[in-house]
């Protein structure tokens, strides 16, 4: 039987695949929810999800900003990747407030100390 | 029972539908080859996985609607996001007898109650 925590990564943004985004907060919410410690570790991609102001209602895509901030308002632990921000232009100080930055060194580790990983 | 002799239990989660990729048939032979080493296994359609479900019909090409049929028919437990398959306008009668619509919210109990669990998608 696995323990009490749960580790959500998420490699797709807002933008492009976004029932991926969304089905990786639906499941990270409901996961806090239910009492499990909950990470989501937002790589690649994902790392758009994290930035505030963003309204990507203007092209027809829903926003996961609301089930973020409910996310960390439920003390999930919101973890971005450094190298992929960089990557993407996106300056640490656009993202939500509460998002944890990390070196991609550090991604083994937190497989690890985690019950189980879940991919999105 | 000793601790030893329970069954493992293997979640096995679905996130892509058919045809897009070889996830599906992947994922649901692992879950029958799992159910055979002596693995309790439950399958959970999530995402665009839950079309897979709407796989009824004969092929005469590949079908992973087959692969599922062998996975129910083998006794594993078939469990579909609900509020998925109402997305997608999957209703009672549309999809393969035998798969349950269940909530994210039963999704992580399993979770929490799986020895393993694997996801494919991609």
């Amino acid at each position: 039987m696995l323990g009490n925590s749960i580790l959500i990564l998420c490699a797709h943004g807002t933008y492009g695949h976004d029932d991926d985004a969304y089905g990786a907060m639906l499941l990270a919410n409901t996961s806090l929810a239910k009492g499990l410690k909950t990470t989501l570790l937002l790589i690649d991609d994902g790392v758009f999800m994290a930035k505030k102001d963003q309204n990507p209602s203007k092209i027809g895509l829903p926003s996961n900003l609301n089930e973020i901030l409910d996310f960390l308002a439920l003390d999930g632990q919101l973890l971005v990747v450094k190298d992929a921000l960089k990557e993407r232009g996106i300056d640490e100080k656009e993202l939500v407030q509460g998002a944890g930055i990390i070196d991609s060194s550090k991604i083994p580790a937190i497989i690890i100390e985690h019950s189980v990983s879940i991919t999105f | 029972m000793s601790e030893d002799s329970k069954l493992k239990i293997l979640t096995v989660i679905l996130t892509r539908g058919a045809y897009i990729s070889e996830s599906a048939e992947i994922a649901f032979r692992t879950a029958l080859r799992a159910h055979k080493k002596g693995y309790q296994v439950n399958v959970f359609l999530y995402l665009d996985g839950v079309w897979v479900a709407h796989i009824k019909g004969d092929k005469n090409f590949n079908n992973p609607g087959d692969w599922l049929k062998r996975v129910i028919r083998k006794g594993i437990n078939v469990c579909m996001c609900h509020r998925c398959s109402s997305a997608r306008d999957l209703v009672d009668g549309d999809y393969i007898e035998g798969v349950k619509p269940l909530g994210t919210y039963e999704l992580v109990g399993m979770l929490r109650a799986s020895d393993k669990v694997l996801t494919f998608g991609g």
